[in-house]
């Protein structure tokens, strides 16, 4: 090994701890890397797998001639294969426990050609049996339905008996959702089957639509999508869905593509923070060993030379942390991979080691190491022989600090306090690159406990503020909106207002969405109708509120009329928008129960309802009332909000985990950026740190005047930090935000307060080892080699 | 923060100390450093006493032990056998908190590099030393630099100042405490001649002036001959002490 190589293997020794720090933030950022992007790469191969595997719909029409629009459709380039279908919205019967249900239409064999099943327990239907079903898994999960099991669906003709006949799993319902607007249902209270067209067809006739599936080939124009839905809307389909606007695929897709903005912001964060931390620790020993550099300049080595020597210290850490941060990721992003299509009880997981994926990591440390490193390794390389063997660091300009010139009184503070103020331009470019990673790490805290809040504060918004009900009781049969009140009376409800929903399609121009019109009482006290400023307007006996993100899908405004095509084929009514309405969950349509019974073609001004909001009675078990209503034979279902708020935070726990996980490594981040500042503050400053102790300053004062400085760069970091926390995390909220969910960031004052608290308090931490070699600082010894 | 009454006096008080004995003794004192056959004997058996007021020189090569000695006598390294005794005070066995005291009311510390705080001006790195003892920051710095003879520089930062400006604002900064003694090890040694004649002036006046006690280690012999008394270092040892009873002034050293 020649005699520079046997210099820098000494020089890492020396410094293990920095290096070490270094080391891991870089380990961090690769791991990051890998694991989200293959994460990412493996959720949406599971999806496209399973989606492949059972032809799932590309494009889903509803109402209109459907067998015309699909015979139309399969003439069309580009168009493999349509299929036709019934779909029902009733109601089902599970060990005496009735539910809302949806009932699939299947062709005789159980192979449609579009949207296929997979049987994951039991078989398939079987061909020319009526009078058997298929469970969607989530179905299944939540009432412990197994194949052979007898349940009973809600007919024209009363309930029937039918037999489970297998268990499956279906594209469309990966995420349960009923609708865009309902993401959220829990299982055990609306569940899908998959049916024969013959069980369907004994639906009550009102509870039934139609609708023609389309699957496009690969390679298929790229106007082929548009094409078809001209041609189904021009031919009186109601409305019609992409696959990517498709419930399910939809909310799967914003989870799978937060896994794609991560693969990127936090790598960029924790690598941006190695390369800050390595500038800071080079710049330092290329300023302490300027002596060394000079004698090997004067002794003839070249410029190069010098430069590789230091290179290779951000090559060598950026290097060491790739390798595990690679192996690293790699793992994690199998088992992230298979927790999550667990979790979502995704059939088809799909995990592949991708080499470029580990390529990349490997390349990204030394890369940004060696990055890192050429600022300071060039300055070591001009670095004039005759002014590096004087041996001494040039002391720099000295002057008052930015603060003292902008609030002059601050001069006359106590002189070891100006020292303080006025160290962190002792070497600007250190303190600007450790303020940079205290920026950066409070950024990272900050949108993970920003997200955290947003979507408490919007879930409490969704539950509380917007949804004021106990629960949503569905009747077996309508009932007039009049009689509600007392159909529903007893000890246990202290209110009950009729609800109305009418299934449709918003129209303005061109532009179309498929939502619920919700019918309620004027002067409802059973929903909150809060406009984006935050300020509560009342429900109009004429026209509609819509949700906000009509504005921009629509391009509506107040005022404006729009169309309203109710249920598969009914006809438009017109409406005008009265408001627009900030709810996190879903974008719904409201309107007066007589609006909505107006659109929905009812006649007469009592209209009959199918649903109801009650309030339970204070003090009463929220459970136990569900079942009390649940016993009677005329409501069919009960829908409990706090079930829904339960469901929500249930599905958020993994990404509260991940947040959890994701605090604790900015924590990591700020310590190492503070503690590599601080040890090269105090090496550069030992001999006169030294001096002060020798002329009798305590190692209390001493440790206090380094600890000043150091908490005013913290602070320093910390006002961007809050800052670009605060645009990052609102643009990145902003990101997931559609008409499924609305993500406006909501970030609590609390939280701005104990992130810059955890910030100081990982600053002080990580000042310790610093601190303690203060308090050992030898004096003889720095005395006596200072000497000559 | 320490708050300290301000001290009584300048001259007055080593006056009285003077009367008392030697401000400087030292009983046996050894110091090594390692152990078995890495030990290292920077001083083997010193026996010493320095009268209040006297400017002493301790000559020797590198290595001859006489930073050391220095060290010793400033509480920067306790010895490893003998006795220090410095105004009165027994330093041997005292801990680091009285230690820094020591230093702190005693002692002043001049160093070859000046060590001062490149971001503080000149009256504020004497200030500095001022607040520790509670004395009046401002009062009390800008007369330690008028001493000095950069009274004019009270505001320029250490970079705007030649290598012997900078070296005498170090000086007022050991002695705006009024110490009893001051160490000074190698105070010109980074100093052209007219310069280092200008520091060894100001060091000869705080010394005759304010009858305080001077030791100035170097291995300039030339220095030596202002000296009141020099001491020779050889290996440790104290190998020859001679008075001076005709001291040359500052200004006629050459090197």
């Amino acid at each position: 090994m020649s005699m520079l190589g046997r210099a820098q293997r000494r020089d890492l020794r020396a410094r293990w701890a920095q290096f070490v720090a270094i080391w891991a933030t870089i380990v961090l950022g690769v791991a990051l890397f890998g694991a989200s992007f293959d994460a990412f790469q493996n959720l949406t191969a599971s999806y496209h797998g399973m989606y492949n595997t059972l032809a799932f719909a590309d494009l889903t029409v509803t109402g209109g001639p459907v067998d015309e629009i699909a015979a139309e459709g399969a003439k069309m380039p580009g168009v493999a294969a349509s299929a036709t279908r019934s779909v029902g919205d009733g109601l089902v019967r599970i060990a005496g426990r009735a539910q809302l249900g949806r009932l699939v239409g299947m062709p005789d064999n159980g192979d449609p050609a579009v949207n296929k099943v997979m049987v994951l327990r039991g078989h398939n239907l079987t061909p020319g049996v009526s009078d058997e079903v298929l469970v969607e898994q989530h179905l299944a999960g939540a009432r412990g339905v197994e194949p052979g099991d007898t349940i009973e669906v809600l007919t024209s003709a009363g309930w029937k008996s039918v037999t489970v006949a297998g268990i499956v799993a279906s594209p469309e319902y990966l995420w349960p959702a009923r609708s865009r607007q309902e993401l959220l249902v829990p299982f055990d209270e609306w569940g899908v089957l998959f049916a024969p067209e013959a069980l369907i067809t004994t639906m009550p006739a009102d509870m039934v639509h139609q609708e023609a599936m389309f699957r496009l080939a690969d390679g298929a124009p790229s106007s082929t999508l548009d094409d078809l839905k001209s041609m189904a809307i021009n031919a009186g389909a109601s409305s019609t869905l992409t696959r990517d606007e498709q419930p399910s695929e939809s909310a799967l897709q914003e989870d799978v593509n937060g896994f794609g903005e991560m693969s990127i912001m936090f790598p960029v964060l924790f690598l941006l923070a190695g390369a800050l931390a390595t500038s800071v620790l080079l710049g330092r020993m290329v300023a302490s060993q300027r002596g060394q550099i000079g004698v090997l300049r004067a002794n003839g080595v070249e410029r190069r030379t010098i430069m590789r020597h230091y290179l290779f210290f951000g090559a060598a850490v950026g290097t060491a942390g790739s390798i595990p941060g690679a192996i690293l990721g790699a793992v994690s992003a199998d088992a992230i991979s298979r927790v999550y299509t667990a979790t979502i009880s995704v059939p088809v997981t799909v995990v592949e080691f991708r080499p470029l994926t580990v390529l990349i990591g490997l390349l990204m440390g030394p890369l940004v190491g060696a990055a890192a490193a050429y600022l300071p390794a060039r300055r070591a390389s001009r670095i004039s022989p005759a002014e590096a063997m004087r041996g001494q660091v040039p002391i720099g300009r000295g002057g008052p600090s930015l603060a003292e010139r902008l609030v002059p009184p601050l001069r006359h503070l106590p002189t070891r306090w100006l020292v303080s103020l006025r160290g962190l331009s002792r070497s600007p470019r250190r303190s600007l690159s450790t303020i940079a990673g205290i920026a950066l790490a409070t950024t990272l805290v900050l949108v993970s406990w920003g997200m955290m809040d947003t979507i408490q504060i919007l879930l409490d918004r969704q539950f509380l503020q917007v949804q004021r009900q106990d629960a949503t009781v569905y009747f077996t049969n309508p009932v007039p909106a009049s009689q509600v009140e007392d159909t529903l009376s007893g000890p246990d409800i202290a209110a009950a207002e009729p609800q109305l929903q009418v299934s449709g399609a918003i129209v303005n121009g061109d532009k179309r969405y498929a939502t619920t019109l919700v019918g309620l009482e004027p002067g409802t006290t059973m929903h909150g109708f809060i406009q984006p400023d935050g300020t509560e307007i009342a429900l109009p006996r004429d026209g509609i509120l819509v949700g906000s993100a009509l504005r921009n899908l629509l391009g509506l405004s107040v005022g404006d009329t729009v169309h309203f095509y109710a249920g598969a084929d009914g006809q438009p009514a017109t409406l005008t928008v009265k408001g627009f309405l900030d709810e996190p969950l879903g974008t719904f349509a409201y309107a007066s129960l007589d609006t909505a019974a107006s659109v929905a073609g009812a006649s007469g001004s009592d209209p009959m309802v199918e649903s109801a909001l009650v309030r339970y009675a204070a003090g009463s078990d929220p459970h136990a009332v569900a079942d009390g209503l649940l016993a009677r034979p005329d409501i069919a279902a009960v829908l409990g909000s706090r079930t829904l708020y339960d469901l929500a935070r249930q599905y958020m726990a993994l990404f509260y985990a991940m947040i959890g996980i994701m605090l604790l490594l900015g924590g990591v981040m700020a310590f190492a950026l503070i503690f590599n500042t601080m040890t090269a503050n105090i090496a550069e400053r030992s001999t006169e740190l030294a001096a002060l102790r020798t002329l009798g300053m305590s190692r209390g004062t001493l440790s206090r005047l380094v600890t000043g400085e150091n908490m005013l760069l913290t602070l320093a970091g910390l006002v961007p930090g809050l800052t670009l926390g605060y645009l990052v995390a609102a643009a990145f909220m902003a990101s997931f935000s559609s008409d499924l969910f609305v993500f406006d960031l909501r970030v609590r004052v609390t939280t701005f307060l104990f992130t810059a608290l955890g910030i100081i308090v990982v600053g002080v931490i990580s000042q310790w080892p610093a601190l303690r070699a203060v308090g050992r600082l030898d004096l003889g010894r720095i005395i006596r080699e200072r000497s000559t | 923060m320490t708050t300290r009454a301000p001290r009584q006096g300048g001259a007055g008080a080593t006056d009285a100390s003077r009367a008392q004995g030697p401000v400087i003794r030292l009983e046996g004192v050894e110091k090594t450093y390692g152990s078995g056959e890495v030990a290292v004997h920077a001083l083997k058996d010193v026996d010493l006493q320095v009268a209040g007021g006297q400017f002493v020189v301790i000559l020797g090569p590198s290595g001859s032990g006489k930073t050391t000695l220095m060290n010793v006598i400033g509480g920067m390294e306790p010895p490893t056998a003998g006795r220090v005794i410095v105004a009165g005070r027994e330093l041997t066995g005292l801990d680091d908190a009285a230690l820094t005291d020591y230093r702190r009311t005693e002692v002043g510390f001049v160093f070859q590099f000046f060590n001062l705080v490149p971001t503080l001006t000149a009256l504020e790195n004497v200030a500095l030393v001022a607040e520790l003892v509670g004395r009046n920051p401002e009062e009390s710095s800008l007369a330690a630099l008028t001493a000095v003879g950069l009274a004019d520089r009270a505001s320029h930062f250490p970079s705007a100042m030649s290598g012997g400006e900078q070296q005498r604002v170090a000086i007022a900064r050991a002695l705006v405490k009024e110490p009893h003694i001051l160490l000074c090890d190698e105070p010109t040694g980074s100093l052209d001649l007219p310069t280092g004649r200008q520091v060894l002036t100001a060091l000869h006046r705080t010394s005759r002036q304010a009858r305080r006690t001077v030791v100035l280690v170097t291995h300039n012999s030339a220095i030596a001959r202002m000296a009141d008394r020099v001491l020779h270092m050889g290996s440790g040892r104290l190998l020859d002490d001679r008075a001076q009873p005709r001291p040359i002034a500052p200004e006629e050293v050459v090197w």
